[in-house]
């Protein structure tokens, strides 16, 4: 028998060998990477301001628009002659912007940008956690020129916490081709939720589905189905308690489940997902698709050369209100950076007040091409010309949104709802909702009942901000 | 036998305590750098984790001291219950089914195969690529309507193939396998240095004593690969109930879906703590889990009586 002792250590054999093997490997599989415990600062004054988004600068792949890239470039550049101040752009790419962790892990870390974009959905998250910088002073009286669809998700106790940069309501994008080869015009777009089960069906193919929507369990899925849930007129709350078991609720529910369940509806999305039109829609893989407006930059970009329409959400009946949900970004100021007032300073002249005005119709006209978030430019776009000439953005203000034609610039959308804001508990709840009804084919009345109590249990004790749109 | 003056004797000792002084201190600057990182990125944050879970830590640096509150809340979240289920499913696939592939295909490569290097090398490969692309690339044969597979099936009659990824019957068996077509490469390569270590007498000698290759395989290989089996199933057990093998797949493939049927337990968790901000409550249920997997490593190594094997005795 050899002798391993080394010193006065104990033998390294085989069985501590594989005992401290185990526990090793045990103690490596098991760390969690939950150390954040940080608040959230920023860079060191005389450092260039940081500002997060998923524009710019970038080139190439599925959400690159170079007109929004070379708008934020300029931005930077007007900033600079403007201010003499240093900002730098931080791309980060949409999938680990809206569905990642990149921002927050940031604040988690200590290292959050100076400024972000954040949409409604996700809102309550970063004010209810602290870190949004309250804007309404710097803001002044330029608040009023906002729609007030588009300012009420981002305002607390009537301070404001983000400015919007757009408005960008859904409608359904369809491949022309694809309505020609199944026989199908214009006239047959359809405008019911019964339509849309039956004009999905004689649209489908062996390799086509006829309707595409998000399937993955993402906040992008449940942003899609609000208006349908709003249509049916239900809501997710009702002030601090669940609204969700409702015969409304059911309804819209059901609609999804029937899409799948038909085979109109994929189980599974391509590409980027539910919200990537190049992937699916472009690509054959389904003849209609739920996009918000801006889609048609992806779609002009990524696919040239593909030929579609639109057309404004069907609503359960012909007597029903073809209501929208309306996202769309909104920069923030992060309340922990030691530079945060310089950072509101920015934000403001970036997308608010009489200076503003001309590049945010630059923004909402050219390089988003979707409708804007302040009635004043909105205005100086019908002043220009701009609204009449351009397709797409005619139809989304008069057909999506409802816009009277003699006054786009009225404070009301009246198909429109901003996309409402939730604490992530709650979104979790609807989302496991639109799983089973769709993937798992469960009764629509039981898991509206489910996630009514989801919502309840995570409502109870909340004392964040307060919910929906 | 010869003799020893107390001089030598001493100067033997002296010189015997040296060298094992030095022996010693080798020993630890081999075990320091080590050590350091272990402590550093492994015990450190479970430390953290086991404070932060009694805590209602959201991430942005608010943070108040909660007790057992967020471990009651798991044992009283449907969510996290189905999120365990799940994991054990996928061990109960994951870790037989790996192991019998990887042994088959140690015994494969470790015969008289042709072209061995190239079977070993081929075998191994999936290992080596990154598992966000193993999932970008699986996820593309497995697409509903025009992936691969679907096509292939298609091709031989088979006209309603399911949703190999939608379905939420159908979700985790996809993943399970994939992980195994990923993993059977490395445990192959453990098994067959297993292999590798059996005498050729013996088994020579069970051959000539009329053993066929089954009583061989069952009589001989096996019981002589009981250290490494059961150090090749207990870090396949671990790894699979902590799931982060599988987390990059799922977060490709799946997100959790369809319907939660993937998402396991170290996905809920990153769910808690990055998409809805509950650090406290995912370090708790991280605690939970680490808890879970000592107690299995623990029965492992009481069954085998800490690795102990017959042959050792």
């Amino acid at each position: 028998m050899t002798d391993t002792r080394s010193g006065g250590g104990r033998p390294l054999g085989r069985r501590s060998l594989l005992r401290s093997g185990g526990f090793l490997a045990g103690a490596a599989t098991l760390t969690p990477a939950l150390t954040a415990c940080a608040g959230g600062a920023s860079a060191s004054p005389g450092a260039p301001l940081d500002f997060w988004q998923w524009y710019a600068p970038q080139s190439g792949g599925g959400y690159a628009v170079s007109k929004q890239n070379d708008w934020f470039a300029k931005l930077v550049k007007d900033w600079r002659k403007e201010s003499g101040a240093q900002l730098d752009l931080t791309y980060i790419p949409v999938s680990q912007y809206t569905e990642g962790t990149q921002l927050q892990a940031a604040f988690s870390a200590g290292q959050a940008p100076d400024l972000f974009i954040i949409s409604p959905g996700d809102f309550l998250r970063y004010h209810n956690g602290g870190v949004l910088y309250d804007l309404t002073d710097e803001l002044g009286l330029a608040a009023d020129d906002f729609y007030a669809s588009a300012l009420a998700t981002r305002t607390v106790d009537g301070r404001i916490y983000a400015l919007p940069m757009e408005n960008e309501p859904q409608c359904v994008f369809y491949d022309h081709d694809a309505f020609e080869k199944a026989g199908l015009s214009e006239g047959d777009l359809p405008t019911t939720w019964d339509q849309l089960l039956a004009v999905g069906d004689k649209l489908r193919t062996r390799t086509r589905y006829g309707f595409i929507l998000p399937t993955d369990p993402t906040v992008y899925q449940v942003f899609c189905w609000y208006p349908y849930l709003w249509q049916a007129g239900g809501d997710i709350v009702d002030g601090t308690s669940s609204a969700f078991d409702s015969a409304a609720c059911v309804k819209a529910l059901g609609l999804w489940r029937e899409l799948v369940q038909s085979g109109v509806t994929p189980r599974t999305t391509q590409g980027g997902g539910g919200g990537d039109l190049v992937a699916n829609l472009a690509a054959g893989y389904g003849a209609m698709q739920q996009m918000t407006i801006p889609g048609s930059m992806f779609l002009d970009e990524g696919a040239k050369g593909f030929r579609y329409g639109m057309f404004p959400l069907p609503a359960p009946d012909r007597a029903a209100k073809p209501l929208t949900c309306m996202g769309g970004w909104a920069i923030c100021v992060n309340k922990k950076s030691p530079r945060a007032r310089e950072a509101a300073r920015f934000a403001v002249w970036a997308v608010a007040g009489e200076e503003s005005r001309d590049r945010m119709v630059d923004w909402a006209f050219d390089a988003k091409v979707t409708l804007p978030a302040r009635r004043s430019v909105m205005e100086e776009a019908v002043e220009r010309g701009l609204l009449k000439s351009d397709k797409v953005m005619q139809f989304a203000a008069s057909d999506v949104l409802g816009l009277p034609k003699d006054d786009p610039g009225s404070s009301t959308t009246p198909l429109g709802r901003g996309e409402p804001r939730f604490p992530p508990e709650v979104a979790k709840a609807v989302m496991d909702a639109l799983q089973a009804v769709m993937l798992s084919g469960t009764d629509p009345r039981t898991a509206a009942q489910r996630a009514s109590k989801q919502i309840d249990s995570a409502l109870t004790g909340y004392d964040g901000a307060s919910m929906g749109s | 036998m010869a003799a020893t003056t107390p001089r030598a004797t001493t100067a033997h000792t002296t010189s015997a305590r040296t060298r094992a002084g030095r022996e010693e201190r080798a020993g630890w600057l081999f075990v320091t750098p080590a050590t350091l990182g272990i402590g550093l990125f492994v015990l450190l944050p479970m430390a953290l984790s086991l404070v932060f879970g009694l805590t209602d830590a959201d991430g942005f640096g608010n943070l108040s001291f909660t007790g057992l509150d967020n471990y009651a809340r798991a044992l009283s979240d449907p969510l996290f219950w189905t999120s365990l289920r799940t994991t054990v499913l996928y061990v109960v696939v994951f870790v037989p089914g790996v192991y019998v592939l990887a042994l088959v295909m140690a015994l494969l490569v470790n015969g008289k195969l042709p072209a061995r290097a190239f079977f070993r090398t081929a075998f191994f490969a999936p290992y080596a690529v990154s598992l966000v692309v193993v999932g970008l690339v699986w996820k593309y044969i497995l697409a509903d309507s025009t992936g691969i597979l679907v096509q292939a099936l298609g091709w031989i009659g088979v006209d309603s193939p399911p949703s190999f990824l939608g379905d939420p019957n159908w979700a985790l068996w996809c993943v399970s396998f994939i992980s195994i077509w990923f993993f059977v490469g490395f445990y192959m390569v453990i098994l067959l240095g297993g292999l590798q270590e059996i005498p050729g007498e013996i088994l020579e000698a069970a051959r000539i004593d009329g053993a066929g290759p089954w009583r061989v395989l069952w009589s001989v290989i096996l019981p002589m690969l009981k250290p490494i089996t059961f150090f090749v199933l207990v870090l396949a057990s671990i790894a699979g109930l902590a799931g982060l093998q599988a987390f990059d797949l799922i977060y490709v493939m799946t997100q959790g879906g369809p319907a939660n049927s993937t998402s396991m337990g170290v996905f809920y968790v990153y769910q808690q703590a990055f998409k809805f901000n509950n650090v406290g409550y995912a370090s708790a249920m991280a605690t939970l889990y680490a808890l879970a997997l000592l107690a299995m490593t623990g029965v492992a190594f009481r069954i085998t009586r800490g690795g102990r094997f017959d042959h050792d005795r």
